[in-house]
Parts: C-alpha cells; sequence; structure tokens
C-alpha cells in the first residue's frame, strides 16, 4: 500500500498539495475558501490516515474521497446559503423517499425526514455554536449513501426507544410463557453445546459470522446478504451451505473432545437450538439496550475535529 | 449468564455513518472494511442500519421492524451457528442416476417481488436439446478460469454423469450465465475480502459445478440474450439446485437453508414458496392443465398426483418434472390419485380414490401392487 521509494513530487501536507482538491470539489462556488477547505481535508486525513502516512499515501486517500461532497456537506453546515440551495436541490426529494423506504409507511416517513432536517440545519445549539450533522461528513462515501444511513440510524434508534417501552411489557407475558425451566440434563448439555459453539464460531472469519447472523438471525435473503457484501447470490448460498456443514463437524467435532458420544452430542443439537432459543429470548428481553445511536454521540462526533 | 452475554458482546463502538456508507460502496480499506464486518457480525443493531441504507431497489425491503437486539451477539450467533447445523441433518441425498426424460416445461414463475440485486437469470427457458458431451464441455471450458478448468479435469463429478441423462435447460443456461455474471464480481470480491481464502476455490467449485450442466455454447447465448429481471429467491434456488444435485456431496448446497415449501390450492395447482411462506408463485408442471390433489415433498424431491392418474415428479425443487406412469402387473395407474407419500427420495407410495395403494422403492421406476 505505500509507496515508500517514491520521490514526492508534492510539498509535504503544504497547501500546495491540496490545491487540486480545492478546485475538484468545487468548494469556492459552495462558499468555501481555501483555507476552509485545506483545514477541513487535514482533518479527515488525520481522522483516517496514521499519523505517518507519507504524502503519496494521503493523495490516493484524497483522490478517492468525495470532495465535492465533502466541500457541499461541509458549506452546509458552515450555513452557507448557495450550498444549501445546491443540497436542497439534489437531495430534498430524496431524503423523503428513503425516509418512506425505511420506515414503510409515509406518517412517519415525513417525521423522520423532517427531523433529519432538523439536525442537518444544525437547529441543535451547543455552547451557542449551531451544530450540524452535516459536519460530521467524512467524504468517505456518498453524501446519498450518508444521509440513507443516518436517516436508517435514527429510524432504528427511535425505534428502540419505542420497543423498550413495549419490553417490559413482552417480558411479563414472555416470563409466563418460559416458566417451565429446561430440565436438568439439557442445562448441563447447554455449557458444553455452547462453548463448542463458541469455539466454532471463533475460527470463522468474521464475513462468515456475518453472513450467519445476517440469515438465520436477521432472516435476510441470499439477494440482500449478496447485495450488501457485493458478491453474487450463489457465493451465498454456498457459503451458507459450508458454513452449515462445516459449523456442524466443528462442533460435534469439539463436542467429542468434551466428552459426549457421538449420538448424545447429535441429540444435543437438536434439542438445544429450541432451548437457547428459549433462554436466548428471555435474556435478549431482560437487557436494557441503551439507544444505540444518542443524539449525544453524534453530536460529539459532529463537535470534532479541528474546524 | 450474564457473564456470557458480554463475551464477545458489541466492546467497540458502532462505526459512524461515514464508514458504514463506504463499507456499503465498498470504498473501505481492506482492513477497514474488515474491522467493520467484525462489528456487524455481532451488532444487530449496525446490520440493520446497512440493510436499510441499501438503495432500494423497488421491492418491498425486509421488515423493519423486527431487529434482533444486538447487545447479547455473541449468544445470539451461537444460535445462528446451531441453527445451521440442525438444517444440514434432514439434508435430502441427491440423486445422481436419476434418467430423466427431457420435460421441457418452462417455469412461470410469477413472483410479486421484482428484482431485488443484481440482474437475475430469466427463469423462462424455451426448450432446446443440448448435447450432453465431452466436446460441449472443453469447448465451455476455455471460458472459465484456469483453477476452474482444474476442477473440471480433475473432478469426479464429470464421471458420475452419463452422457445421456440431459440436465434441465434452465439450470444450464441458469447457470452459464450466472458465471458469466458472477465471475466478475468475485473476482472483484476475491480481491477485496481480506479474510476469503475459501473464495477463490469456492469460485472455482463455482465453475466447476456449473460447468458440468451447462455445456453447449448456444445455451449460454440464449442465456445472455434472455438475461431478464426475475425474482431473487428463485434464481438462488435454481443455482443452488444445480450445484446441489451435480454435486458429488450432499445435495445441502442451500437446498435445507431454503426448502421451498409447497402447496396445491383449492382449484388444484401446485404452487411453490421460496421464502418460508411469505410469497407464492404458481408453479405449472405440464401442458395439460392438470388438476393436482396430492403432494409429497422431500427437499427437493417433489411429487405430485392428481386426476386421471396424473403422477409428475421433479427433483429440482419443481423446475423440470417428469411424468410417472406407475404400472404394476401390466396395468396401468389411471384412476385419480387422492394421496401421495414418499419416506424418501425411493420409497413412497401412491393412493387412489378406487382404494389402491401402489408402492414404490426405486423412486418411481417400478411400482408394485398388493
Amino acid at each position: 500500500m505505500s509507496e515508500r521509494g517514491v520521490q514526492s513530487v508534492v510539498e509535504p501536507s503544504g497547501l500546495g498539495s491540496l490545491a487540486g482538491f480545492y478546485e475538484k470539489s468545487c468548494a469556492e462556488d459552495f462558499g468555501l475558501s481555501r483555507e476552509n477547505f485545506s483545514a477541513i481535508l487535514q482533518e479527515v486525513i488525520q481522522k483516517y490516515l496514521p499519523a505517518e502516512a507519507s504524502e503519496s499515501e494521503k493523495q490516493k486517500f484524497l483522490t478517492d474521497l468525495r470532495v465535492e461532497e465533502l466541500a457541499l456537506a461541509r458549506a452546509c453546515a458552515a450555513g452557507k446559503e448557495p450550498a444549501w440551495e445546491v443540497f436542497l436541490t439534489r437531495y430534498r426529494e430524496k431524503l423523503y423517499d428513503v425516509a418512506a423506504y425505511i420506515t414503510k409507511e409515509n406518517s412517519s416517513a415525513r417525521d423522520l425526514a423532517d427531523s433529519l432536517y432538523a439536525d442537518l440545519y444544525g437547529t441543535n445549539v451547543r455552547e451557542g455554536q449551531r451544530v450540524s450533522k452535516l459536519a460530521s461528513y467524512t467524504g468517505r462515501g456518498s453524501l446519498e449513501g450518508w444521509l440513507r444511513t443516518v436517516l436508517a440510524q435514527e429510524h432504528i434508534n427511535r425505534y428502540r426507544k419505542q420497543r423498550k417501552l413495549v419490553s417490559l411489557d413482552e417480558e411479563s407475558e414472555e416470563g409466563t410463557q418460559f416458566a417451565a425451566p429446561s430440565p436438568q440434563p439439557v442445562a448441563v448439555v447447554d455449557g458444553r453445546v455452547e462453548a463448542a459453539t463458541d469455539e466454532a464460531l471463533a475460527e470463522l472469519s468474521a464475513e462468515d459470522r456475518y453472513v450467519l447472523a445476517a440469515y438465520f438471525l436477521d432472516s435476510r435473503t441470499l439477494a440482500e446478504i449478496a447485495r450488501v457484501l457485493r458478491v453474487h447470490e450463489s457465493t451465498i448460498s454456498r457459503k451458507l451451505d459450508k458454513l452449515a456443514k462445516s459449523l456442524r463437524k466443528r462442533i460435534l467435532a469439539g463436542l467429542a473432545q468434551k466428552g459426549m458420544s457421538r449420538q448424545q452430542a447429535q441429540e444435543a443439537l437438536e434439542v438445544d437450538v429450541r432451548d437457547l432459543r428459549v433462554n436466548l429470548r428471555s435474556a435478549l428481553l431482560q437487557e436494557s439496550a441503551p439507544a444505540t445511536f444518542s443524539k449525544k454521540k453524534a453530536e460529539a462526533g459532529a463537535g470534532e475535529g479541528p474546524v | 449468564m450474564a457473564q456470557r452475554l458480554d463475551a464477545g458482546g458489541v466492546d467497540a463502538p458502532h462505526p459512524d455513518a461515514n464508514l458504514l456508507t463506504a463499507f456499503v460502496e465498498n470504498s473501505l480499506s481492506a482492513r477497514e472494511r474488515s474491522t467493520i464486518l467484525q462489528h456487524l457480525s455481532a451488532c444487530g443493531d449496525c446490520r440493520e442500519i446497512v440493510a436499510l441504507s441499501l438503495p432500494e431497489q423497488s421491492a418491498p425491503p425486509v421488515t423493519a421492524a423486527q431487529p434482533v437486539s444486538s447487545w447479547a451477539a455473541w449468544p445470539a450467533l451461537r444460535w445462528a451457528a446451531l441453527a445451521a447445523c440442525v438444517v444440514v441433518v434432514g439434508a435430502a441425498v441427491m440423486l445422481r442416476h436419476q434418467p430423466r426424460s427431457e420435460s421441457q416445461q418452462p417455469i412461470a414463475v410469477v413472483a410479486p417481488n421484482p428484482v431485488k440485486s443484481e440482474p437475475q437469470i430469466a427463469m423462462e427457458v424455451p426448450p432446446a436439446a443440448v448435447a450432453a458431451d465431452r466436446d460441449s464441455l472443453r469447448r465451455a471450458g476455455p471460458a472459465f478460469a484456469a483453477p476452474a478448468k482444474k476442477e473440471l479435469a480433475s473432478s469426479p463429478h464429470l464421471k458420475s454423469v452419463p452422457p445421456p441423462a440431459t440436465p434441465p435447460v434452465a439450470r444450464e443456461e441458469v447457470a452459464k450465465a450466472d458465471l458469466g455474471e458472477s465471475k466478475s464480481q468475485l473476482a472483484r470480491s476475491d480481491a477485496e475480502q481480506a479474510n476469503a481464502p475459501a473464495e477463490p476455490a469456492s469460485s472455482a467449485n463455482l465453475a466447476a459445478d456449473e460447468i458440468i450442466p451447462g455445456r453447449a455454447k448456444d445455451a449460454s447465448q440464449n442465456a445472455d440474450a434472455m438475461r431478464s429481471r426475475a425474482a431473487a429467491a428463485p434464481v438462488a434456488m435454481q443455482k443452488s439446485a444445480a450445484a446441489g444435485l451435480v454435486a458429488n456431496k450432499v445435495a445441502v448446497s442451500a437446498a435445507p437453508l431454503q426448502f421451498p415449501r409447497w402447496t396445491l390450492t383449492s382449484d388444484g395447482t401446485l404452487q411453490r414458496s421460496l421464502d418460508a411462506g411469505q410469497t407464492w408463485q404458481t408453479v405449472p408442471i405440464s401442458d395439460h392443465p392438470g388438476t393436482f390433489r396430492a403432494l409429497a415433498a422431500n427437499g427437493l424431491d417433489i411429487w405430485v398426483g392428481g386426476s386421471k392418474g396424473a403422477l409428475y415428479h421433479s427433483n429440482d425443487a419443481g423446475q423440470h418434472w417428469k411424468q410417472v406412469q406407475p404400472i404394476a402387473n401390466g396395468e396401468l395407474l389411471s384412476s385419480d390419485i387422492i394421496g401421495v407419500q414418499f419416506t424418501d427420495l425411493r420409497h413412497g407410495s401412491v393412493t387412489t380414490a378406487a382404494q389402491e395403494t401402489w408402492n414404490t422403492a426405486d423412486a418411481g421406476q417400478t411400482w408394485t401392487k398388493p
């Protein structure tokens, strides 16, 4: 990745090296000065690259960065009118559409989109300063994608809050359903099965675990998983197939190591899935899940940076 | 229990919107991507955010309303792992040497959801005679990457597929088109996945598995020409059915993970669901409109029986059907079939309105009538 042997022809971290990007970004049109914009670029570089990154690494990084969208977003965050005009023209409609897609019913879609707009405008005031969420955009991904993600985060956050209120009721209901504790032998088996499963899981790659979770926990379709990972659907189906088989093998082997006979192990796998699920659900419902993406966190993120 | 819940839970802070977006758009470095995947594998909320933030493709998305809590991610994942194992147990062993005449019935899958992902392969395939010979295989060979070819040469699959047996046309075309489509994607994903040593191997496998059915050159041309949008799930089913049927292994590929569900409507039409019952598609079986009243499904292996002894069998989840005409003691079964039961792929029985029970122990090749 680094090109240490290459002579860098640009001034190290001087304004000169960033000049090209200023032009490319049309930051001037949005109302940002060269200095403003250079500072923004520096901020982003510091955020993602190690301090000892070479000049060429920085150049490569900046080349891949969405500098135009970055300039637009940050100009908006700074309250520049020309930037807002462009932003609204480009994204206003889309935001409502995306909100509708995410919430699946228009009444809360409106609400969600409006709430995001408030955040983007910077109606939140911190220490006398307007803080816009757009100040946290760093140009790693497209601005449109970022808006989608932020909307999704906000939606999940709201949904979580709502669910927390409901979950207490659920819990008492569920509690009675699960009143019968798992029979003793199963409880003993549980421990070994859990351990063997954990061990098998630990041997998997992050991507494999992601696929497993997305398929079995989130009930995503193969197509959806494939889209996220940018591979073909059949790759996912084969991956799941291989995973299923190898997990089974490893868990059975692990159980054998822990002293179970083959038959016991197989039975344990059959029985335990249900019980585990039952135990899991009750455990999960009891967990109090703090708001995942609290406004505070988001603002903290937006407040960071030398600008 | 609390300790277990914490162990392996989400320690790292959630990636911010910038990183998640860059992940989705594939603008992260390999290391960053791997870090995100680590987090995603343990955090249901972030998984959901990623799913929601994907640009819609004119299809109703999975509900956002039912996220499983992410905070006890590790145990939850454990459940997922065990669920995967259990599913394997019910695997259907595929039939390798089942002689089948070509029933070139196009599958008209009426998919309520338009495409959700990359361009899909056409499901409707005109019948085309495909010569299954080594020459075609070799012709097809150069189209694929070298590792695939090697796989081909050494693959036992080749030997096990008898020349006269012609795999379903749809599968071939799907396979070929799929391969063309997927190669670039696989190549890309290969390059990008830091943690995927298995990937090159599996792409070779894909090539090998699907080369075998995909032999004729014109089939692939047809497939290219006919590539059009169809529902994602049926296609996945097809391809996994293709891979599974030909592969010299237990046909688990995706089959048990997504065993289709079957039903007969009140007017005797066969329907199939590939998404656990959320949506159903009609599956036409033959040219003659049939009224089917009896159904037996065993993984990918399906039997339907109807009026006047109409009995059809598919061993590829309904892509292709072969009519089976039970004959016992010189007599052909011709009364209405009211029941079909198969305990496994070979052993089954058909019950008729005339109160007869016909049995087979060889997947319908021969029958006895007690």
